[in-house]
């Protein structure tokens, strides 16, 4: 119960710092969403976590020369020593045999180590205003004041103005950087413009989770975004929503416990949002494919049954007892009654006396699948070569996936044919 | 006689496209038998496939007439030069040596009989003074020449060669086809994955053509005719690729009970 | 003699995953390394609450379980709904690091580990945690277990020796002698855990990074053989470890970040060594043409 007060006020910003946490953790997350929607796009994610560690020593380093916290030093120290982490990583893949994973993992913990060496350096050298810099490795978004927030404001804007004045440059470079250098669009700016946005982000959002983790959120955002949409602009806009939500979310919950770090929170509760988009969004979900496997056996199920009733002579339409079409197929018994069961509803079979009659609508079906058996027979033999003995297994799993379309182009390519491979009739 | 390769239905989806169809072939032994086909025609993947790197789809192949884990000490792959960062630290002779992993296991110290035998396989690959050479140091036909050494180290009956002439200088294309010749002749099986079309009729005394479905295999005389090449270099299937990315998209077993 | 138990469990450390990293570089692997060793915390935290002791073995168990954990995360995203490979390892390792940190604060009356040590490891406290056979002292606990660790991670390469390198180097090659390509990965993978888990406490998530990249990466650009290559990562690693210790002591910081940014500096010196080599190289070339 204490949880759900605690988390009204903080809703309520009954306290004023509330306040500037909310906002804070809000603009922070919805623009690392934005830039990291293209970090994920060029492929270069793990970026993001190698500028993120690498910032270390540039915070240090700034108050070291600041002599105190002062948030705007910091920042500037912060984007200089990550954007020049980013610039050796490309650097030592460019010119040596030294691959990219390497480069990275390397410069991101060398920067990291050195940023550890000179906080630790600061602290016993016993500087009165050094409280809170270890903050920066794990993130206090209740340190944070109205400066900060006034801070990122302005920032923020600035980058969201950049992107969305570039965007059409920034996704073509994203998309495709040869064809994007092959019409003139000038990809060392667009690059540059990424770069900084992205260093400038991460150096202002270690206040709030921490280097560590930094980089989730340039990466999970719009990694949970790309279950939902392909569309760029789309993209775009989910990333920004979907993790200015988990900023709000993130500090909500961490704020009710005393104590508690904010970026973890923030970060788990994007993770859980990537969790859930991997398992039902739209694009790539696994539902979505678990769904589709059940109608594709469904499908089966119900073409392979009709089929049993397929009856090439033109005459009356026989009746079968279940036993004679259970002989007739090589399925399993439940199986078998489960398809005509679902024949049965769907109105292709009538049941009298035991005995299953296909109706109109079911010779029609059973004539179907017949000849898209038929079909794809001749088209292979015909086509690879294929010998009459070698073609019925392949049709038996092709005729469930052949539509309407791909029917009419197979007709048309094998001249409306009449007879398959095996000399029987093709049935219209 | 038995079979060199024969493959059963042999068919096997990447992402959304075929890449080989439906393969069913015998091959003779004691020839060089080329795999031709356009480029995407599935020449590597039918190899792959056959050397179980990759697990086909459907179908199955054998070596020998038999199954390729009980024939394996007699089988050699020579994969793609470019498919191996050279820039990994090793000696020519280093990368020979690994011909030799096959027979001799993990432990087993290579002797003063292997190191005859992989003198003499970079002898016959005209590498023997590189043997000490790093392999990033190499040239294209040089690191081609290696690969060879280390398939003739292995000592094999048949070798499954994939695009050994690709990138490689005249002289080396030479004296490949040489070594080749030389190794046939030493009752080998040769498969080589080649796409020239003008070199193809001296090289190969037998001939699978390939675009995504087998379009012919025979002796090549009787495969390398005008009507043949065009069906194989005239395109892809459009209905077969359209059918295939439908399987993929909608996860469609190709086969079911 | 404090100084000398810092120093050798750094090198400890630094002589396991040097022999690790060699093979993880070459094989494009260096972030996997990154995302276990962040990914053991939550592991290791919830085999603390579960025993109440810093008993290796059940944290051992831990750390090995959420290290496999991230490892089919990484999978689940990549292969199961297609995410990218960079972006899937992004998001698994950071968010079970998230985790093990909420973990940390949450129960942190209760467990003795503190977030900062996570990051850069506690390898000064090392000596005071001390091992007896009976009433004889034998040395610090870590030196024991890491001690043990490096003799079963040397045992097991130099026993998979050869097909470890083959699977390095040339994968299908490979698998078409019948070598299980997927079994080395695995077998590969499992000592890098190991190496991280047991190097954690000491040293700290970090600079295992540091030392599995580091090193490799330096003696890769020195010398063009594997064994050797080998050797040289050891050996550097050795000398950051000691190199550190001294720096971290001159400028009373932390020793792990002070190792970490030794091992950045040999780096950086061969790495500038060999480009200039090689533009005095490419000038030679240019003269020649000149010449001629």
């Amino acid at each position: 119960m204490e949880f759900f007060t605690e988390i009204a006020s903080f809703f309520t910003f009954s306290e004023p710092n509330v306040k500037v946490v909310f906002w804070g953790s809000l603009i922070l997350c919805a623009i690392s969403g934005l830039v990291g929607t293209f970090t994920l796009l060029r492929k270069r994610a793990l970026i993001g976590d190698v500028i993120s560690h690498s910032v270390l020593p540039g915070i240090a380093l700034a108050f070291i020369i600041g002599q105190q916290k002062n948030p705007l030093y910091l920042i500037i120290g912060a984007a200089i020593s990550g954007w020049i982490s980013t610039y050796l990583v490309d650097y030592i893949t460019k010119h040596s045999k030294i691959k990219n994973d390497t480069a990275i993992a390397l410069i991101l913990s060398v920067f990291f180590g050195a940023g550890v060496l000179l906080l630790t350096h600061i602290q016993h050298s016993g500087n009165a205003a050094q409280s809170g810099l270890d903050q920066f490795i794990f993130g206090r978004a209740s340190a944070m004041n109205m400066n900060d927030v006034w801070l990122f404001t302005i920032v923020g804007s600035i980058i969201t103005l950049l992107i969305v004045v570039f965007f059409r440059g920034l996704s073509l470079l994203s998309f495709d950087e040869s064809y994007s250098q092959s019409i003139g669009f000038p990809n060392e700016i667009l690059k540059l413009i990424l770069s900084i946005t992205t260093v400038i982000t991460v150096a202002m959002g270690v206040q709030a989770v921490g280097v560590v983790l930094m980089s989730a959120l340039l990466i999970t955002p719009a990694a949970c975004a790309k279950f939902w949409t392909n569309n760029i602009i789309h993209l775009a806009i989910l990333a920004v929503i979907l993790s200015g939500l988990a900023g709000v979310l993130g500090s909500a919950i961490s704020y009710t416990y005393n104590g508690m770090p904010t970026g973890p929170w923030i970060v788990v509760v994007i993770s859980v949002f990537a969790f859930i988009s991997a398992f039902i969004g739209s694009k790539n979900g696994l539902a979505k494919k678990v769904l589709q496997r059940n109608q594709n056996n469904k499908k089966i199920l119900r073409e392979n049954t009709i089929k049993l009733f397929y009856n090439p002579d033109e005459g009356e339409t026989l009746s079968y007892p279940f036993d004679t079409v259970f002989q007739k197929s090589n399925m399993h018994r439940n199986t078998l009654k489960k398809g005509l069961n679902m024949l049965k509803s769907e109105g292709l079979l009538k049941v009298t006396n035991g005995a299953y009659k296909p109706t109109e609508l079911g010779v029609k079906e059973s004539k179907a699948i017949v000849r898209k058996h038929r079909l794809w027979e001749l088209y292979i033999s015909r086509f690879m070569h294929l010998q009459p003995d070698h073609v019925h297994d392949d049709a038996e799993g092709i005729e469930h996936v052949i539509t309407p379309e791909i029917e009419r182009e197979l007709e048309k390519e094998l001249d409306f044919p009449t007879r398959d491979p095996h000399d029987s009739e093709i049935p219209y | 006689m038995t079979p060199s390769v024969e493959t059963h239905n042999l068919t096997v989806i990447y992402d959304k496209k075929p890449a080989v169809w439906n393969i069913d072939f015998t091959l003779p032994t004691g020839k060089i038998i080329g795999i031709m086909g356009p480029n995407g025609s599935g020449k590597s993947t039918l190899l792959k496939a056959i050397m179980g790197i990759i697990e086909p789809n459907i179908g199955y192949s054998k070596i020998f007439d038999q199954e390729l884990d009980d024939v394996r000490t007699r089988v050699s792959y020579v994969p793609q030069r470019q498919s191996v960062d050279w820039d990994f630290p090793a000696s020519v002779k280093d990368v020979v040596a690994m011909g030799r992993f096959a027979t001799k296991g993990m432990f087993k110290r290579l002797n003063s009989e292997d190191n005859k035998i992989i003198e003499e396989s970079l002898q016959k690959v005209n590498m023997l003074s590189f043997s000490n050479r790093q392999i990033s140091q190499l040239s294209g036909g040089q690191q081609q020449r290696v690969f060879l050494a280390r398939a003739i180290a292995q000592n094999a009956d048949i070798y499954l060669m994939d695009e050994p002439f690709v990138g490689v200088d005249a002289g080396t294309e030479q004296a490949i086809i040489n070594l080749l010749k030389s190794m046939r002749d030493a009752g080998k099986t040769l498969l080589v994955v080649h796409h020239d079309l003008h070199t193809a009729q001296d090289y190969f005394e037998h001939m699978v053509l390939l675009n995504t479905r087998l379009v012919a295999e025979g002796p090549t005389e009787k495969v390398f005719t005008k009507e043949i090449l065009t069906e194989t270099y005239g395109g892809t299937l459009t209905t077969l690729s359209k059918v295939a990315s439908l399987l993929k998209e909608k996860d469609f077993p190709m086969r079911h009970k | 003699m404090i100084d000398f138990w810092i120093i050798l469990t750094a090198s400890l450390v630094a002589t396991s995953t040097a022999i690790l990293g060699c093979f993880l570089i070459m094989r494009k692997m260096a972030m996997i390394g990154d995302a276990i060793s962040h990914a053991v915390l939550p592991g290791i935290v919830i085999a603390y609450l579960l025993t109440d002791s810093r008993a290796s073995f059940p944290m051992l168990v831990g750390a090995a379980a959420s290290g496999m954990l991230v490892t089919y995360i990484i999978q689940f995203f990549n292969q199961k709904v297609k995410l990218q490979q960079d972006a899937s390892i992004g998001i698994s390792y950071t968010f079970l690091f998230a985790v093990g940190i909420i973990l940390i604060s949450v129960f942190s009356n209760d467990v003795d580990l503190d977030q900062e040590c996570v990051l850069y490891g506690e390898i000064a406290y090392v000596p005071l945690d001390k091992s007896f056979i009976g009433d004889l002292y034998i040395g610090p606990r870590q030196v024991w277990i890491l001690g043990t660790t490096l003799l079963l991670i040397a045992t097991s390469v130099w026993l998979g020796y050869r097909k470890l390198v083959v699977t390095t180097f040339d994968p299908s090659f490979a698998a078409a002698l019948g070598i299980n390509v997927v079994f080395w990965q695995y077998y590969l993978m499992a000592g890098v855990s190991l190496a991280t888990v047991v190097s954690f406490e000491s040293v700290g998530a970090v600079l295992v990074i540091a030392f599995l990249s580091g090193p490799a990466a330096t003696a890769f650009l020195i010398t063009r053989d594997f064994k050797r290559m080998i050797f040289f990562a050891i050996a550097l690693g050795i000398s950051a470890s000691i190199i550190g210790y001294y720096t971290a002591f001159w400028l009373q910081g932390s020793i792990a970040g002070a190792i970490a940014t030794i091992i950045g500096l040999q780096f950086a010196l061969v790495f500038a060594y060999t480009q200039l080599l090689r533009k005095s190289r490419i000038a030679k070339v240019l003269d020649n043409k000149a010449l001629t």
